[in-house]
C-alpha cells in the first residue's frame, strides 16, 4: 500500500487557486498461456505524484515519477506555473468552483499482493481443466490480468482519502472449426473487484463458467450468419450493459455534451421507453456494493449515483466540478486518472439499466423471428449515439423458440431511437466488469443491464 | 540521456551481484508537455515526467519480467528482486531467449527541442481558422502535444542500443453542426517533426475538417446491395492491420489459427497488394528501429506482389516452431501507391461507399467483419454523392483484397504509416 507522504503537503498550496495532490500507485500482474506456452510472465508497479491547480477556469496539470517530498513539492509549483501560463496567455475568466463540504474518505479496502507462482498455478489448473473437459477445441489461451489503483488525495476546498481499486480476471478463450475448417472463438472472463485471493483462492468454482462457455464456442461451430437487416432482438445483460455506458452512457459525460452531444438538447426529453432507467452508480447498486465501486474521485468529491435516464426521460448528466458548476448541480464525483500522469477526466463508473419485470422465457418466447445476442468483442459510438457492437455469441429465435447459434455479427443504431423500441425488461440484472474505457486515457469500468427486448440493426449476409 | 546510462549501469551490477547472467533490460525516460482544448477553449496545460525501468531474467529456460518507474537503488533492487521471483515460478522453456550480440547502435529522430510557443500559437490558429472559415465545425475537443523520451536497451549478449525521439502529436475531434443538425464526430491526428505547415494545410487533416462540413448533407441508402468500397488511407491502415492481426502476427502462427499459416511464398491477395514494414521510411516520424529480443529493425515485406514473404514472428515463437524470427515486431506500415488518382478510381465505381472509417466488430479468425461505415459518402455511376448514416458493411478481409479494385497513387503519411486509398468489390452495403 501507497505511505502517506503528502499530508504535510497542504501549506504548499498556492492562495487564490484551487489544488488537488495525488499520490497514486499502479500495479498489474500478468500470466499469458497461449496453447499451453507460457508467453507472458511479468509485474510491473509504476508510482508517482501529480497536482491540479484551477486558476480562474484554466488548470494546471504537473506529474513526477519521484513518490518523494521533493517530487510533491516540484508538481505543485509547476502545475500552478501551467495554470498561470494559461490564464495568461488564453484566459477563461471563470469563477472558483463552489465547494460541497470537506472531510476524509476512508480507505475502503487493502490491495494485497500474492506471489507469482500463485499466479501461474491458477492458470496452469484452468488450463488443464480445459484440456481435459473441452476436446473439441483446436486453440485455448489462458490469461491472468490484475490492475490496481492505490490513490492518496489532498485538496485545498474538498474531501481527501486513501482509496484502492483493485480487480483480477482470468480470460479463458477458446476456438474451434466448423465443418468447412473456419476458426470461431469466444471468451469468459472470470473475477471481478479484489485481490487474487478474493477471486482465485479456489477456482474449481468457476469449473461450471468453463463448461458454458464450452457449450457455447460448441454451439457456435455448428453457427449460422444472421440475416442482415433491421430485427427484433433480445439484447443479453451484457449488451444491455454495452448500450448503457457506450451509446448512452458517453452522450451523457457532461464534458461531452458540452461538446455537442446529442444529449445536450434532450434534457427532460422522452429518450427511451417507459420502461428504461439508467444509473451510473456510485458504489452500492440494487442494495449491493457495486462491481467497481468509487468512494472518492480524483478532484475530492465524494462519488455519488448519476441517474442519467429516469422511466424514459433523459434528466442528469455525469459531472466534474467544472461541468458541474456549469450546469448549476451539484458534481457527481465522476472525475477519474487512470495513472498518477493522468488528469482527471470525466468517467463512467457502473452503468446499468435497471432491471424490469419480465421473465427471459417470456420475452423469448414471444418473438417470432429474431435475436436473442449475448455476448459483445467490443463497442464503439460517437456523440451522436451511433453505436456499434461487435456481436460474438447469439441465437436465432423462430416461433418463440432458441435456434442455431450466430457466428459473428455487429449491431448497429442510434441509442435514443433505439431505445424506445425496448418493450420488455427482464428482471435479472448481469454486470461486467473487466473492461476499460478509452477516452484519452484507459480507466476500468463496470455495466450491467437486464434482457431487452427491442428492435436493431444487424449486420451479416 | 547521462541518467538513463547511469541507470543501465545500475541494472548491470544489480543483476551481477543477483548471479542473473541471462537477460535484457530498457530503460526510458518520457516527458510531455501538451495544450488542451475544451470546444474552443484553451483548458488545461499538462506536463509530465516518467521513467519506465523493465528487465526480463532467464534462469537457465526459465523467463520472468518486471517493469516499474522508480529509479533509485531500492527501486531497481526491488525490480530486480520481482523479475528473479517472476523466472524462478515460470515453467521451462528451452524457446525462451535472447538475440545474439548486435553491438551497439544510436538512432536519433524526430525534433529533440521544442517550441512550446509556437505550437500553441498553431492550435491557436487551427481554432480560429476553423470558427472563420469552417462556420458549420463545432469544434469538440483538441489535444496538442510534445513528446521526448530517451532510452536504453541492453541485453546480456553485449547489444546496447541508444535511443533519442521528439515529435509533435497533434488531435482534434469536430463535428459538423448546421445549428438544427449535428453528424457524427470526426478526428483529425498526426505526428510531427516540426511545425512548418499550419494543421489546418495538411491534406488529410484539412480533408477531415471538410468531410464534415459535407457530411451534412445526406443521402438516403437503399435497403442492401453488393458494391465497391473505397477505403481512406486511415481506414485502409484499420484493414490492414486486422490482416496482420488475424493472418500474420505470431500469436495465430503459433494458436495455428491463422488461415495463412502454410502458405509462406504462396499468392494470398491481389498481386497488386504489397505490405511492407519499413522502419526507416523517410516520412515516418515515429518507428521502431529494433526489436523487444534485441534485433536491430529492417525494412520486412509480408505481403509482396501478393505473395505471403514473412510472418511477424518473435524470437520465441520463431523458436517455438522451428522458424526464423522477423527483424521486426511493431510493424512501421507503408502501403506502396497504384498508378492511377483516386478520383480516377472513383469514376469507375458504379456504386459503393468512399469510406473515412469503420466501426466494427474486432474480425474473426475468418477475417468476416462487419460493421458501420463511418463519415462515408455513398458513390454512384462515378460521382461522390451524399453522406450515409447508419450503414452497415460486411465481407471478408481477405475476399476483399483478391477482389481490388485499385490502389490510389495518392499517399497519406500522419507520422506512423504511409497508405495509399484503396478500393475493394464484394462489399455488403445495407442501409436501414
Amino acid at each position: 500500500m501507497l505511505e502517506d507522504i503528502l499530508s504535510g503537503k497542504k501549506k504548499l498550496f498556492a492562495d487564490g487557486v484551487q489544488t488537488v495532490l495525488r499520490g497514486q500507485e499502479n500495479r498489474n500482474r500478468r500470466v499469458v498461456f497461449l496453447k499451453g506456452n507460457m508467453v507472458s510472465n511479468s509485474r510491473s508497479e509504476t508510482r508517482g505524484i501529480s497536482a491540479l491547480v484551477t486558476s480562474h477556469g484554466v488548470q494546471g496539470f504537473a506529474s513526477i515519477a519521484d513518490y518523494s517530498s521533493n517530487g510533491a513539492d516540484t508538481v505543485l509549483k509547476a502545475a500552478t506555473e501551467n495554470a498561470l501560463f494559461l490564464n495568461t496567455h488564453a484566459p477563461r475568466n471563470k469563477g472558483a468552483f463552489p465547494g460541497y463540504g470537506t472531510g476524509v474518505v476512508p480507505l475502503n479496502r487493502n490491495i494485497v499482493d500474492f506471489e507469482q507462482k500463485r499466479i501461474i498455478e491458477a492458470c496452469k489448473t484452468i488450463d488443464d481443466y480445459v484440456v481435459k473437459n473441452c476436446p473439441n477445441i483446436v486453440s485455448r489461451t489462458v490469461v491472468y490480468t490484475e490492475d490496481s489503483q492505490d490513490k492518496i488525495i489532498y485538496t485545498s476546498d474538498a474531501f481527501d482519502g486513501h482509496v484502492t481499486n483493485p480487480r483480477c480476471y482470468i480470460y479463458v478463450m477458446m476456438s474451434a472449426e466448423t465443418k468447412d475448417g473456419v476458426p470461431v472463438e469466444l471468451f469468459k472472463a472470470l473475477g471481478g473487484a479484489g485481490s487474487f485471493e478474493d477471486n482465485f483462492k479456489d477456482v474449481s468454482k468457476y469449473y461450471s463458467d468453463i463448461d458454458e462457455l464450452y457449450k457455447r464456442v460448441m454451439d457456435k461451430k455448428e453457427g449460422v450468419y444472421a440475416d442482415a437487416g433491421y430485427k427484433t432482438v433480445i439484447l443479453g445483460g451484457m449488451l444491455a450493459g454495452m448500450l448503457s455506458h457506450e451509446a448512452v452512457g458517453h452522450t451523457v459525460e457532461a464534458d461531452l455534451v458540452r461538446g455537442g452531444s446529442v444529449a445536450g438538447p434532450s434534457l427532460d426529453k422522452r429518450v427511451a421507453s417507459d420502461l428504461v432507467t439508467l444509473v451510473d452508480y456510485a458504489h452500492t447498486a440494487f442494495g449491493e456494493t457495486a462491481p467497481l465501486p468509487i468512494y472518492l474521485d480524483d478532484e475530492g468529491t465524494k462519488a455519488v449515483d448519476a441517474v442519467l435516464i429516469k422511466d424514459g426521460f433523459l434528466r442528469g448528466y455525469m459531472h466534474n466540478r467544472d461541468t458541474a458548476r456549469d450546469h448549476g448541480v451539484t458534481p457527481t464525483g465522476n472525475a477519474r486518472g487512470w495513472q498518477f500522469s493522468d488528469e482527471p477526466l470525466i468517467r463512467m463508473r457502473n452503468t446499468a439499466i435497471t432491471p424490469g419485470k419480465d421473465k427471459l422465457e417470456d420475452m423469448i418466447a414471444s418473438v417470432d423471428d429474431g435475436y436473442y445476442l449475448l455476448e459483445s468483442g467490443n463497442g464503439q459510438a460517437d456523440l451522436t449515439g451511433e453505436f456499434m457492437f461487435g456481436i460474438t455469441m447469439g441465437y436465432e429465435i423462430k416461433n418463440g423458440k432458441l435456434g442455431k447459434a450466430l457466428l459473428d455479427t455487429t449491431v448497429s443504431g442510434i441509442a435514443f431511437d433505439m431505445l424506445k423500441t425496448v418493450d420488455m425488461v427482464s428482471d435479472k440484472v448481469i454486470w461486467s466488469s473487466s473492461g476499460f474505457c478509452g477516452k484519452k486515457q484507459m480507466i476500468p469500468v463496470s455495466m450491467g443491464g437486464p434482457e431487452l427486448r427491442c428492435k436493431i440493426m444487424i449486420g451479416g449476409r | 540521456m547521462n541518467k538513463i546510462i547511469e541507470i543501465s549501469n545500475k541494472i548491470d551490477s544489480l543483476l551481477e551481484k543477483k548471479g542473473v547472467s541471462k537477460y535484457s533490460h530498457y530503460v526510458e525516460r518520457r516527458e510531455k508537455r501538451e495544450f488542451n482544448l475544451e470546444g474552443d477553449e484553451f483548458s488545461l496545460f499538462r506536463t509530465t515526467f516518467d521513467y519506465n525501468a523493465s528487465v526480463t531474467e532467464f534462469l537457465d529456460t526459465k523467463q520472468g519480467s518486471a517493469s516499474g518507474n522508480d529509479i533509485s537503488e531500492e527501486g531497481l533492487t526491488a525490480l530486480i528482486d520481482s523479475a528473479y521471483l517472476s523466472a524462478e515460478s515460470a515453467e521451462e522453456d528451452p524457446a525462451k531467449d535472447i538475440a545474439p550480440g548486435q553491438g551497439t547502435a544510436e538512432f536519433e529522430e524526430g525534433v529533440l527541442e521544442p517550441d512550446m510557443d509556437k505550437l500553441f500559437k498553431r492550435v491557436e490558429e487551427f481554432r480560429d481558422t476553423l470558427n472563420e472559415k469552417y462556420p458549420k465545425i463545432k469544434l469538440f475537443s483538441i489535444v496538442a502535444s510534445y513528446n521526448r523520451a530517451d532510452s536504453v536497451y541492453r541485453n546480456a549478449n553485449k547489444t546496447e542500443f541508444r535511443e533519442k525521439s521528439g515529435y509533435y502529436v497533434f488531435s482534434a475531434t469536430f463535428a459538423g453542426n448546421d445549428g438544427t443538425k449535428t453528424t457524427g464526430m470526426n478526428s483529425a491526428y498526426g505526428i510531427f517533426k516540426d511545425l512548418n505547415t499550419p494543421f489546418i494545410e495538411i491534406p488529410y487533416i484539412k480533408d477531415e475538417v471538410e468531410t464534415s462540413v459535407a457530411q451534412l448533407s445526406e443521402v438516403s441508402l437503399p435497403d442492401k446491395f453488393e458494391g465497391v468500397l473505397v477505403l481512406k488511407p486511415g481506414c485502409a491502415l484499420d484493414f490492414v492491420g486486422s490482416i496482420i492481426g488475424n493472418y500474420i502476427s505470431g500469436s495465430v502462427i503459433l494458436d495455428g489459427t491463422s488461415q495463412w499459416k502454410d502458405k509462406l511464398n504462396e499468392k494470398v491477395v491481389d498481386e497488386r497488394v504489397n505490405i511492407v514494414s519499413d522502419p526507416f521510411d523517410e516520412r515516418l516520424v515515429v518507428s521502431k528501429k529494433y526489436t523487444n529480443d534485441g534485433f536491430k529493425a529492417e525494412k520486412v515485406p509480408f505481403v509482396e506482389k501478393g505473395v505471403l514473404k514473412n510472418f511477424l514472428l518473435n524470437l520465441y515463437i520463431a523458436n517455438k516452431i522451428g522458424s526464423k524470427p522477423t527483424m521486426c515486431d511493431s510493424p512501421a506500415i507503408v502501403i506502396e501507391p497504384g498508378t492511377r488518382s483516386v478520383n480516377d478510381i472513383i469514376k469507375s465505381v458504379k456504386k459503393g461507399l468512399l469510406v473515412g472509417s469503420f466501426s466494427g466488430g474486432q474480425p474473426g479468425a475468418n477475417g468476416e467483419f462487419s460493421g458501420v461505415a463511418k463519415n462515408s459518402f455513398l458513390i454512384e455511376n462515378g460521382e461522390v454523392k451524399g453522406a450515409v448514416s447508419e450503414t452497415m458493411i460486411s465481407g471478408n478481409l481477405v475476399g476483399c483484397l483478391n477482389k481490388l479494385v485499385d490502389i490510389s497513387k495518392e499517399t497519406e503519411a500522419a507520422g506512423y504509416a504511409v497508405l495509399p486509398y484503396i478500393a475493394v468489390d464484394g462489399i455488403t452495403i445495407s442501409g436501414k
